[in-house]
């Protein structure tokens, strides 16, 4: 028999994806390779190193490397007590609690920051507690632009990825194994030792890793949270860029950026393929239990208790006090004063925001989909190992804006868009371009999983009962999957309203986004300006939380979010 | 012509041959079984004959009509799966809808169809149900009717009742074919269990190494398997190595001794090493009453196992060893150790030119 053209269906689905990928990742990222090479008008390595040489870029890295380490050892500690509790423990409200500790994962970094700001700033509720117990003539704490404050910050972050990753491992991992090693002779701590810790290690590596991966690119927390004083990598390439225009400086730093965040992410992934080893794991609610003796039950409660009030402490100060003066902070929003520092009324930040987060969440849904059938079509033609190699490779080529830093998207878009091939400089869709790639792997994480678990028998029965390819996708496949669309729809469209680093870098004063007024707001003094930097703020946030429900409410059961 | 015709049909898996060259037909309104252990091939065989998967040589016929260029979902050939595939996001009415929806027929024709088919497959009242809260036995209904209701030219069913319970197997097992007839439809079903086959189909086909090794009506393999293989496939497993004594009578000596087979039998040239199959319903366990002629043997016996209607008994013999089925009631069933005596019958008795 012939060979059939459909050989060909999944490079043609993938064609338009892979030329979106190619022209707003790959072709500026090449950009700023080249231009941190460019030395008079030649290409040369010493160029980069004559750029970068020196004590303050050393000062950098070294100082961006030893925060992401504190922070993911500080995250470490205060998660894996809540891991082991998740894994071991079933309590009233338990899927609420879980629910509420991955709520800051979605939340913009602008936000975050912003509310850090307040609770630990000088007016902070402590502050006003110690003043009117202590009689203190002055605040006495103010954290704000210090070491700490970012720390806090990260922890708040990433806090759930501990507890998801190994807590959720923990919880499905055969308590029988440990009981086992009980039964011949190890003692408690042994068990654990010999048995438990060994198998948790490569989620425990893992959630490190990726806890340590967010903290070295962590860019808004640092650059709104740390002041003046601490500079990563991240903010450097931002200062340099935005402050100095000293692009080819600029460049050369993000070029580190880009090749640390690759070694890392790789070692990551490697990781993550050793959580692969054949363990006999058990649903969770065969290893859980309610806690029993008074010990256990404080434990249980304490620790509750000590994440609700690190988890919500920020957002519920964040959001009373964005009504400290009435809805003064909500009506300034619509004003356009002659000294604004917007050419708009600052709300038309919002409807910025909703109108490109919504085409982003277009876009990045058409490539999402043209994408996951693409790959499902290359997995169904091959049987040899040869082509689902090829699908890896692919699927990780996809993955990769993720790993990679917005800022530095953002300044790849400056130095490649501003002249011919592309000229788009300042125009929205660059935007719009950028959110839906920082998007993308998102919606891809959400649909291929649940297109991959179709059965392709269901498929296959359709098409012998005389459906169409085209009517097998419209009958079978879209009525299956639609709450995962649904959940990758929402995933675009929080994306890209919480999108900082990159929209930092290209977006027009004329057209701001609301995390760019936020972050206008805040550079700016005045109680006015930080009100309303607050009250955007807090409308954001109600949106992202909003969408987060609406996730968690579409997710199919026994889907993890990320 | 026959209505179904596979030509040499050869197809690869990861890169190990699973289908070398099959060939056979079936006639319309037959109900055929491809017989063969698992890893066989049975079901990539369904999976061409339905335009799922391409041959990589060889051609199949349906009709009159080479296939080899029909998308599957014009052939008409509709495949029941063995997990039946039904549809999650239907109700059970819908699910046996959509072929007909696929066909475009009116919203009258498809109730009044569906009606029918939920009727025959007797599931009245489930048109409303969710497919996910049914029974094993009623998704197997369900993808029954479903598959019935678009009249395909040629229905395949997989494994049609391997994932039920064995007491609902044996009475769907009863059930199917009267329902296949009723329709008419011309059915291909795969099964690796040899007594579903013997009940389903009115031929079998069998399938070992990629080729088609025997076809027929099932009696006829039953009682004529073709080689050793075939005939341990089918649980006859008295098969003794034998050598050919003389070919006129046929005359052979085995661990039993030397016995005569049925004038009938062909056998080769005097002094070929072969296998003799003895049928289990020609070892007969008294030496008092016995045909003139036949061979006798004494054994003892070794195991006794109960299987329900019937005992199994394995006879260990002073060289070799036997096994045949008692049926309760009829004699005592002698117990573990004791010593017998019996006779066989030479009609029961079939040779093959290959060692086993």
């Amino acid at each position: 028999m012939k060979k059939s053209p459909s050989k060909l269906i999944p490079y043609a689905l993938l064609s338009l994806p892979l030329l979106f990928l190619f022209f707003f990742y790959f072709y500026p990222l090449a950009e700023i390779l080249r231009a941190s090479l460019t030395w008079e008008g030649g290409l040369q390595l010493s160029a980069l190193l004559a750029r970068l040489a020196g004590p303050p870029t050393l000062k950098v890295i070294g100082f961006t490397f030893w925060q992401a380490l504190l922070s993911t050892i500080l995250t470490l500690v205060i998660g894996l007590p809540g891991a082991y509790i998740f894994a071991h423990y079933d309590f009233p409200g338990k899927s609420i609690f879980n629910a509420l500790t991955t709520v800051p994962f979605v939340l913009p970094t602008v936000v975050v920051a912003t509310a850090f700001t307040i609770l630990l700033g000088p007016k902070s509720p402590l502050n006003e507690a110690l003043i009117s117990w202590f009689g203190f003539s002055h605040p006495p704490l103010d954290l704000r632009y210090t070491f700490g404050a970012i720390l806090l910050a990260h922890v708040f972050y990433n806090y759930t990825l501990v507890l998801r990753m190994v807590g959720g491992f923990w919880a499905n991992l055969d308590p029988h194994l440990e009981q086992a090693a009980r039964t011949l002779g190890a003692s408690p701590w042994q068990a654990f030792r010999q048995v438990t810790l060994p198998l948790l290690m490569p989620s425990l590596g893992a959630a490190s890793l990726l806890v340590f991966i967010f903290c070295f690119t962590s860019f808004g927390v640092v650059l709104i949270l740390g002041g003046p004083h601490f500079v990563t990598l991240e903010v450097e390439v931002y200062r340099q860029t935005v402050n100095f225009t000293n692009l080819p400086v600029a460049a050369g730093l993000s070029l580190v950026q880009i090749l640390i965040t690759l070694l890392l992410t790789l070692t990551y992934s490697r990781l993550q393929s050793g959580l692969a080893r054949p363990l006999d794991l058990r649903p969770y609610w065969s290893t859980q239990r309610r806690p029993q003796t008074g010990g256990e039950v404080a434990l249980v409660m304490g620790n509750t208790l000590v994440t609700l009030l690190l988890l919500t402490a920020p957002l519920l100060t964040l959001t009373i006090r964005s009504f400290g003066s009435g809805i003064r902070y909500y009506s300034a929003l619509f004003e356009n004063p002659r000294s604004s520092i917007f050419y708009v009324p600052p709300f038309e930040a919002v409807r910025n925001s909703t109108r490109f987060a919504l085409i982003t969440m277009l876009l990045s849904l058409v490539l999402g989909i043209l994408i996951s059938l693409g790959f499902l079509q290359a997995d169904k033609k091959s049987v040899d190992n040869e082509q689902s190699q090829k699908t890896w490779l692919l699927d990780a080529l996809f993955m990769l804006p993720l790993g990679t830093s917005a800022v530095t998207l953002g300044l790849g878009y400056l130095l490649a868009m501003g002249r011919p091939p592309l000229n788009l400089r300042g125009t929205p869709l660059l935007i719009i371009c950028g959110h839906t790639l920082v998007a993308l792997p998102f919606v891809m994480r959400s649909l291929l999983p649940a297109l991959k678990a179709v059965q392709p028998s269901l498929r296959e029965a359709a098409t012998t009962l005389g459906a169409s390819p085209a009517r097998v996708f419209w009958e079978i496949d879209l009525p299956i999957i639609w709450r995962a669309l649904a959940v990758g729809a929402v995933f675009a469209f929080t994306v890209s309203m919480g999108e900082f680093g990159a929209t930092s870098m290209i977006a027009r004063p004329e057209l701001p986004t609301i995390p760019i007024a936020i972050y206008r707001f805040l550079s700016q003094p005045g109680a006015l300006n930080y009100g309303q930097a607050l009250a955007m703020s807090t409308i954001l946030m109600t949106v992202c939380v909003t969408g987060f429900i609406a996730i968690e409410f579409l997710r199919p059961p026994g889907v993890q979010s990320f | 012509m026959s209505f179904l015709q596979l030509k040499n049909i050869h197809k690869t898996y990861q890169e190990h041959p699973l289908l070398c060259g099959v060939d056979f037909t079936v006639e319309q309104g037959q109900i055929a079984c491809l017989l063969g252990s698992s890893g066989s091939g049975k079901t990539t065989l369904l999976r061409i004959i339905a335009g799922l998967e391409t041959a990589e040589k060889g051609a199949v016929w349906l009709d009159g009509e080479p296939q080899d260029n029909i998308p599957t979902h014009q052939r008409g050939v509709v495949l029941m799966f063995q997990d039946y595939a039904l549809f999650p996001h239907r109700t059970v009415a819908e699910n046996v809808a959509f072929g007909l929806r696929m066909q475009k027929k009116s919203r009258q024709e498809i109730t009044t169809r569906v009606t029918e088919m939920l009727d025959i497959v007797g599931l009245q009242r489930f048109g409303n149900r969710d497919v996910n809260e049914l029974s094993g036995g009623e998704r197997q209904r369900v993808a029954l009717a479903r598959s019935l209701a678009p009249q395909p030219r040629l229905l395949l069913l997989d494994e049609p009742l391997g994932a039920l319970d064995r007491n609902l197997r044996e009475r769907l097992l009863e059930e199917l074919p009267s329902i296949l007839q009723r329709v008419g439809v011309t059915t291909i079903t795969v099964t690796h269990d040899q007594e579903e086959a013997f009940a389903l189909a009115d031929r079998v086909i069998l399938l070992h190494q990629g080729k088609v090794i025997q076809a027929g009506h099932p009696e006829t393999v039953y009682k004529e398997p073709r080689t050793p293989w075939v005939a341990r496939f089918l649980g006859l497993d008295n098969m003794l190595p034998a050598t050919v004594l003389a070919q006129s009578p046929p005359k052979i000596s085995t661990s039993l001794g030397t016995l005569i087979l049925d004038s009938a039998c062909q056998l080769p040239d005097p002094g070929t090493q072969g296998t003799l199959l003895i049928h289990t319903w020609g070892i007969h366990l008294s030496s008092t009453v016995r045909p003139k002629d036949t061979p006798t043997f004494t054994a003892t016996v070794t195991q006794r196992v109960y299987h329900g209607r019937n005992y199994r008994l394995t006879l260990k013999l002073s060289v070799g060893a036997l096994c045949l089925t008692q049926p309760i009631g009829s004699t005592p069933i002698p117990e573990v150790g004791t010593s017998i005596n019996g006779w066989l019958d030479p009609d029961a008795m079939q040779w093959f030119t290959e060692t086993t």
